[in-house]
């Protein structure tokens, strides 16, 4: 095993390389969206966001040396565990901003949700590569299906219809790759599309109004459609070239809110025009295309399906949030990741990124 | 097909959809930042762009003696600033003990006028500048409340010049449409009526403003710009504000309208309809009651019966001997025998005094007002004669005054009867119109300037309000030639005269001991009550001054209601005169 282990030479550095630059460009982006905040409430949160990134780090360097496949295969205890967590946080859990989301555990607020997001991964594969044979039967596609149900209704009635509803293109992807017939799929997908509209009826008040203003923001332009008409006249306004750092007046004048967390797009398209954005849109495009390749090329069942997986749900992540920003995406608050506050996510997509490495190191071991 | 291919290809869709995923981001990002990039340019520099209003006063109307008639006055509000206040409770428990109102009244104004965290909520408006005074030296331990002035347009002469200078209100969505070059904006004050409307253009200032950049709460971040309010421009008038005072209060609880010129320029020194409205009321949100009142009020306040076309009676005798005397059908000598009527085939057509007034002569059918001797003027003349000297006393059509809302009045024909109903001209019609009866209308002041032109030896004036607009002289007494022999207007004056100095004449109520005044008074018959009362006049009558009409809708006998009225109003006039 220790020959097959390649060195450090071998590891892709594109990857960590491509998260750095990401994640600097965020901080830069975020001095400026928390400019006046920071002022305001003293909290510094660029600072904050490098205290997390490297806790993160640390997992991201666990996440690419540990066996992985030692973690899919405790994949099943992982996932029981998370569902205790999301159980507690519906009876437990702290309520904040109308939502509960969240779990103190000893002086320790994290989102349980955010954890899901890896495990839910990480058990699908455990499931699909374990039952190579049985998945491509309906049967097999409709147990992969309750695994993935169960914690996102969990997650769905906290309310956190975004992360709930990340966990579906995963389940998706790694039907792909696992070799799942194209009927089931077209079936599952079928069935999906004609729930969706049922969903309607189980949506708090606040996520219908999003949906509505999604549909036309004007209906209500000071109350759910403030933020996404805010959003589109910030990144419109900055036009080819942007505003300039810190000279966004959507932003320094305080138009945007959330702009530090999940409406951060709005910011750099602001402040740093078509020409911003495009360059972060080719920036994360290349990543999703490294993470694409690794997958592709790993012999593992399970590397593979654990690399569609991650890839997934990195992607998910920007083309939702970027789309929401710009006005062609309902809003239901995922962040965009590397770039956005808040260290659960930041950690969640470094341990990802770390296991991508990993499955790279190890391609050519099984 | 082979596994690993099958693997691959499937990995190839995902790719490939992330892939579109990214393609369709770019191009939105390119819709939004490059085609439409001025659009959200424009919406982000209005987000944080304001302009605060400062509203340019109105111009002020003068009279002809430089008294104020209309002016803008300030106001003083007292508001709150939502996003700025400290202690709302404080602020109202400070109100409530200064101005006497009830905490719960401030509350609930509070309540309802908020609209935004940075727009003033008005809480009191109209406090007296002392009380405003006082709360500004308190501002500084209530933060949040605003000490606002205001212009605000305040109406000296109220009802008695309601009509003549109009009122504001805010301006309707179609005018809006049509004035929108002119720089008008949505919740400006226009005016409605009057000189107010006619001039608004000239009255309306530039309104200026304090552009400001604002975060989003509304609060001011810098201030960008300030352009001053530049202020309208000034009437000044040809009217008298003590005789227009003066003849709407002898018009109190009648209606009627009195119209008074200076018959050698056609300067209006009064004009006044009864009953009227207070134009202050408009613009006071509390008097909102009042104003529905005066809409619903049969008497039609809004009124202006000064430019309502009425049956003017035998005020239009004047006009009647005037033809005969140009035609050469009579002299003032020539007499006619007055039985009490006079009998026209199977008709009989009475004079006023069935008893009949014997023999009489031109300035005793005048001073009488004798019907039947007008009859005979009639009965010579023929309709079109009438006509062509109606015509030539500016009668059946407007003054071309500067308000708008004048009536033409109306002066019949053979051609008009047949049009409107189909039936001939009869010799009866003719008495009718001689006598200033029948189809024939006049407005007032189409009457005051009749009576005009008797004073100032037959020339027709155009009556005119604006003297002046700013600096600029607009208006110079025009007046044409009516081509009367000076006998026909001797003959006419001497006759109008005895009216009154006549101890027999209709007008003797009218006789003065302080001035000489000449006149005709009228007595109009209509089909829908009691006669309108009519007198028209000037004085003195070697050099006249003044020449008036004084109508009264349905106010009876010329002679008995009318004539006292312009007595008593061209003895203010005098009175004041002399006073100069």
């Amino acid at each position: 095993m220790r020959k097959n282990f390649k060195t450090l030479s071998s590891i892709d550095w594109g990857i960590p390389l491509l998260a750095l630059v990401l994640f600097a460009l965020g901080q830069m982006i975020l001095y400026s969206a928390s400019f006046q905040k920071v002022q305001e409430s003293g909290v510094h949160f660029p600072l904050r966001q490098i205290g997390w990134f490297a806790i993160s780090f640390i997992g991201f360097v666990f996440a690419a040396i540990y066996p992985y496949r030692k973690l899919v295969h405790i994949a099943y205890p992982l996932y029981l565990i998370n569902i205790v967590l999301l159980l507690l946080t519906l009876l437990l859990g702290l309520v904040r901003f109308g939502a509960q989301r969240w779990l103190a555990l000893g002086g320790f607020i994290f989102q349980p949700s955010e954890i899901s997001k890896l495990v839910v991964t990480l058990t699908l594969a455990q499931y699909m590569g374990y039952n190579r044979q049985g998945v491509v039967s309906f049967r097999g596609t409709l147990v992969s299906m309750v695994l993935v149900a169960i914690p996102l209704v969990l997650i769905a009635v906290q309310p956190d219809l975004g992360t709930a509803l990340v966990l579906v293109p995963i389940i998706f992807a790694l039907f792909l790759v696992a070799e799942v017939p194209s009927r089931w799929i077209l079936f599952w997908l079928l069935l999906a599309l004609l729930t969706a509209p049922l969903l309607w009826f189980l949506l708090r008040d606040y996520q219908r109004d999003r949906l509505v203003v999604f549909l036309n923001p004007n209906v209500d332009p000071l109350g759910a459609g403030y933020t996404i008409i805010q959003s589109k006249i910030a990144i419109g306004s900055g036009g080819f070239l942007g505003k300039g750092w810190l000279s966004g007046t959507q932003n320094q004048l305080n138009f945007l809110p959330e702009r530090h967390t999940d409406f951060i797009f709005s910011v750099i398209g602001e402040e740093w025009g078509f020409a911003g954005g495009l360059i972060l849109l080719l920036l994360y495009f290349w990543l999703i295309r490294k993470l694409i390749q690794i997958t592709q090329q790993t012999h593992d069942p399970y590397g593979r399906l654990l690399g569609a997986g991650i890839t997934t749900l990195i992607a998910v992540h920007i083309l939702v949030n970027i789309g929401m920003a710009s006005g062609i995406m309902p809003v239901v608050g995922l962040p965009l990741p590397l770039i956005s506050y808040g260290g659960s996510n930041l950690l969640t997509i470094m341990v990802g990124l770390g296991l991508m490495i990993n499955i790279k190191l190890r391609r050519t071991m099984f | 097909m082979d596994k690993a291919v099958v693997n691959s290809m499937r990995l190839g869709i995902l790719y490939k959809i992330y892939l579109l995923g990214f393609l369709l981001l770019s191009a939105r990002l390119f819709w939004m930042q490059v085609i439409h990039a001025d659009y959200y340019k424009d919406q982000s520099t209005r987000n944080r762009i304001r302009l605060i209003e400062l509203p340019a006063p109105r111009g002020t109307l003068y009279d002809r003696n430089g008294k104020i008639m209309v002016e803008d006055r300030v106001r003083y509000n007292l508001a709150l600033i939502p996003q700025e206040v400290e202690d709302r409770e404080d602020i109202f428990k400070v109100i409530s003990q200064q101005l006497n109102i009830p905490v719960d009244s401030l509350r609930q104004d509070y309540r309802k006028g908020y609209r935004a965290p940075f727009a003033p909520v008005l809480l009191v408006s109209n406090i007296s500048k002392e009380q405003g005074l006082s709360f500004e030296e308190k501002l500084f331990r209530l933060p949040g409340l605003l000490v606002e002035t205001r212009p605000i347009r305040y109406y000296h002469n109220g009802q008695a010049s309601a009509h003549v200078v109009g009122y504001l209100g805010e301006i309707g969505a179609e005018e809006l449409e049509r004035l929108k070059p002119y720089g008008y904006k949505v919740r400006d004050l226009v005016g409605r009526t009057g000189l107010e409307k006619s001039f608004d253009l000239q009255l309306r200032g530039e309104n200026g403003g304090t552009q400001i950049e604002v975060n989003h709460r509304g609060r001011m971040v810098h201030v960008l710009g300030h352009r001053s309010p530049k202020r309208g421009k000034d009437l000044w008038l040809t009217l008298d504000a003590g005789l227009q005072e003066k003849a709407s209060s002898l018009l109190a609880g009648r209606r009627g309208a009195v119209v008074a010129l200076n018959p050698e320029t056609g300067e209006i020194l009064a004009m006044t309809s009864y009953p009227a409205f207070d134009p202050n009321a408009f613009l006071d949100s509390k008097r909102r009651g009042e104003v529905k009142e005066w809409l619903q009020q049969q008497s039609s306040p809004f009124l202006n019966r000064a430019f309502g076309a009425y049956t003017p009676g035998s005020i239009f005798k004047i006009v009647t001997a005037s033809a005969a005397l140009q035609k050469g059908k009579i002299n003032p000598q020539t007499s006619f025998e007055c039985e009490g009527f006079l009998r026209l085939g199977t008709y009989s057509f009475g004079c006023w005094n069935g008893k009949g007034h014997g023999s009489e002569n031109l300035f005793e059918g005048f001073a009488h007002s004798c019907n039947v001797y007008f009859f005979h003027l009639g009965l010579l003349l023929g309709p079109e004669s009438l006509v062509e000297e109606c015509q030539r006393w500016g009668l059946g059509r407007g003054t071309e005054i500067e308000l708008a809302g004048e009536a033409p009045g109306l002066v019949p024909n053979r051609h008009w009867k047949w049009q409107v109903f189909h039936q001939p001209w009869y010799d009866g019609d003719t008495l009718n119109f001689a006598i200033g009866q029948g189809y024939l209308l006049m407005t007032p002041l189409q009457a005051a300037r009749m009576i005009s032109a008797v004073a100032n030896g037959g020339k027709l004036v155009k009556p005119y309000l604006v003297k002046q607009v700013g600096s600029v002289e607009v208006a110079q007494p025009r007046s044409q030639t009516m081509g009367l022999d000076q006998k026909t207007v001797d003959a006419i004056l001497e006759g109008l005269r005895r009216v009154i100095d006549d101890p027999t004449g209709t007008g003797q109520l009218a006789l003065s001991s302080q001035v000489s005044i000449a006149g005709k008074t009228g007595t109009a018959e209509t089909p829908d009550g009691a006669s309108h009362a009519w007198f028209v006049g000037f004085a003195p009558v070697e050099n006249p001054k003044i020449a008036f009409a004084v109508f009264l809708e349905h106010g009876g006998g010329g002679g008995y209601a009318a004539a006292p009225i312009g007595k008593q109003l061209v003895e203010h006039f005098v009175g004041d005169e002399k006073k100069l």
